[in-house]
């Protein structure tokens, strides 16, 4: 029974390894594009800078990297590191930022300029 | 490379294989665990063929995955093109939290399932929701479709329905 936890845990191991180096591969080569990951586009379609998305973008990848860190910290303790509620607060408010980006730009921008 | 005649050959020979792999696995069991009773035996042997299913299934996933017979190319992409952040977002957080359980489960000894703290089902939770939200917003203001497809169909199909109408019943004909 032991071997065979060992070898179900090694397969699901060795499968979301693959499972993200074919993700990752994509993106290197362009077959998933990152094209307009910054951009966000206004009720024309065109699309310019969004500093929203910036900010996102910057609280995840810095959220995951500390998480990343905590994780090799905590190894062989048997329970995932938690997160201080600070930084999930933290988070939350940047998608909420995000997210009243991406509705101001679709609902509160064409009333203002109908209103003009 | 792409031949999917060629793929179909590979793909033939993983049952072939995975029908290998579970007969091994019985003549294991039987030759270790011969002195145990037959309801265990029965319980590692039915384990060793639900694992030897599962990897082969993933694994062609992942060939599939790797030679692009699934696509993924609009893996991060919002309705009206470009890439979503909280798609992006939302891969970055999955990969995070499920390499952060795989190498917890190796190093604790006994292996065993790590908690998974509140916080940590939050984050997710807030993931997923900006990623549904995003969608909502973007349902509801086809404006931002920037390719306009929807529209322009929409567009040719009218105007061949009038068209259509036209020529069954021209503007003289109507009693």
């Amino acid at each position: 029974m032991a071997l065979l936890a060992r070898l179900a845990l090694l397969a699901g191991g060795a499968w979301i390894l693959a499972l993200a180096a074919v993700v990752l591969w994509q993106i290197a080569i362009g077959k998933i594009p990152l094209a307009g990951l910054l951009d966000a586009k206004d009720t024309q379609g065109d699309p310019s800078f969004s500093p929203a998305r910036l900010q996102l973008l910057i609280f995840t990848v810095v959220v995951a990297a500390q998480y990343f860190y905590k994780v090799f910290a905590h190894l062989g303790q048997g329970s995932l590191p938690s997160l201080p509620a600070g930084v999930v607060a933290a988070l939350g408010g940047s998608q909420a930022v995000y997210l009243g980006g991406k509705a101001f730009t679709s609902f509160i921008r064409p009333l203002l300029k109908n209103l003009e | 490379m792409n031949d999917p005649k060629s793929q179909d050959t590979w793909l033939r020979w993983v049952p072939v294989v995975a029908l290998l792999l579970a007969l091994l696995a019985v003549a294991i069991v039987f030759f270790n665990l011969s002195n145990k009773d037959p309801l265990e035996r029965l319980t590692v042997v039915v384990g060793y063929v639900i694992l030897i299913l599962l990897f082969f299934f993933g694994l062609v996933v992942i060939f599939a995955l790797a030679r692009g017979t699934i696509d993924l190319s609009l893996l991060l992409s919002e309705s009206g093109g470009g890439a979503s952040m909280s798609r992006f977002q939302l891969l970055i957080f999955t990969f995070v939290i499920a390499f952060s359980i795989f190498l917890m489960i190796v190093s604790s000894k006994p292996m065993r399932f790590p908690n998974v703290p509140a916080e940590i089902l939050t984050l997710l939770g807030i993931s997923a929701s900006t990623y549904a939200v995003s969608k909502g917003i973007q349902a509801s203001n086809p404006g931002l479709d920037k390719t306009g497809k929807g529209k322009t169909t929409a567009t040719k199909v009218e105007k061949e329905s009038v068209e259509q109408t036209t020529q069954t019943n021209p503007p003289g004909d109507e009693p």
